[in-house]
């Protein structure tokens, strides 16, 4: 019996494949892929900053040694909230922003009022500002794909103008 | 990430009768007739609560989002030509003695009900237009 290295003749590759190609050609946004985007808008603004001293800002703002590493995390930070404030400002637009920033302090509003957060303490009032900033994050990078699930229009962003975002 | 190359066949009925029932209580819980509304519960104390302002902001982006898309898929002359259509099969179904006209009159239900498919049918389109003709609706320039 001669195994010939390179003789993948045995290997069924429709069925080894199946599993990707559905993974990435037949993927429909819902509730798990948005709930991806909420917790990375999340993770990246509370990470940038957040008022129990346990972030990038902080960290960088105490003066002991690793500089250059600062310098690389910050300007990776920087990288990550262009793109999630740039897709944001292009799917949405100002309306949208507004609508949805008026929509989660409403939604804060309605905790503070029902005594489930204590906003006298400036810390809390601090991180439920940055928590509505990251769930406009979270719904500006998922827009264009609800919005192509619901209605099949297509968002693009025309790379070849001068545009400002 | 959807497959641009394929044309996938729609569920004609689903897709419109989905977006019909979102559209339907997207308008019918903001007002209908029966008092049971978000505008009757919204006005039937003075001031607003704060869950009644949560809901007002939800139901207002909401109203924004459907129109707006609508309203990008078919326009205005799109709109017009569903209504002169559902005018239409009134009309119709009053010549094939179905309903006599003395019945017909215009009160608010059909009015929205009116609202509800012209909203159904915008929001679906772009995906109607694609399967007969291939032709995306591609926003250049989105919102």
């Amino acid at each position: 019996m001669a195994v010939v290295l390179g003789n993948f003749e045995w290997i069924n590759w429709a069925a080894a494949t199946g599993y990707f190609r559905r993974l990435f050609m037949q993927h429909e946004f819902g509730l798990t892929e948005y709930a991806i985007r909420c917790l990375i808008g999340l993770a990246l603004v509370l990470g940038t900053y957040n008022p129990y001293s346990l972030s990038y800002y902080h960290w960088a703002t105490d003066g002991i040694g690793m500089t250059p590493l600062k310098t690389l995390v910050g300007v990776g930070l920087l990288i990550l909230h262009s793109v999630a404030i740039l897709s944001g400002v292009r799917s949405l637009g100002p309306i949208g922003i507004g609508l949805l920033t008026a929509l989660f302090a409403s939604a804060a509003w309605v905790l503070v009022d029902n005594q489930f957060l204590d906003i006298e303490d400036p810390r809390v009032f601090v991180l439920v500002l940055l928590v509505v900033m990251a769930s406009v994050y979270g719904v500006g990078l998922s827009w264009s794909h609800f919005r192509y699930r619901v209605a099949g229009q297509v968002d693009s962003t025309d790379v070849s103008q001068n545009s400002p975002i | 990430m959807p497959r641009y190359d394929a044309n996938p066949p729609i569920k004609f009925v689903a897709l419109f009768f989905k977006r019909w029932l979102a559209s339907a209580a997207l308008v019918f819980g903001t007002y209908n007739p029966s008092g049971t509304s978000y505008y009757h519960w919204a006005t039937a104390t003075p001031g607003l609560t704060p869950v009644q302002a949560f809901t007002g902001i939800l139901l207002f982006g909401l109203a924004v989002a459907f129109f707006r898309t609508a309203y990008l898929s078919i326009g205005y002359v799109g709109a017009g030509m569903v209504a002169v259509l559902i005018t239409m099969s009134i009309i119709l179904a009053a010549g094939l003695g179905l309903v006599d006209f003395d019945q017909v009159a215009v009160t608010t239900y059909m009015i929205e009900i009116w609202i509800t498919i012209v909203l159904a049918v915008g929001v679906g389109w772009a995906y109607l237009q694609r399967r007969i003709s291939g032709e995306r609706y591609i926003l250049r320039s989105p919102p």
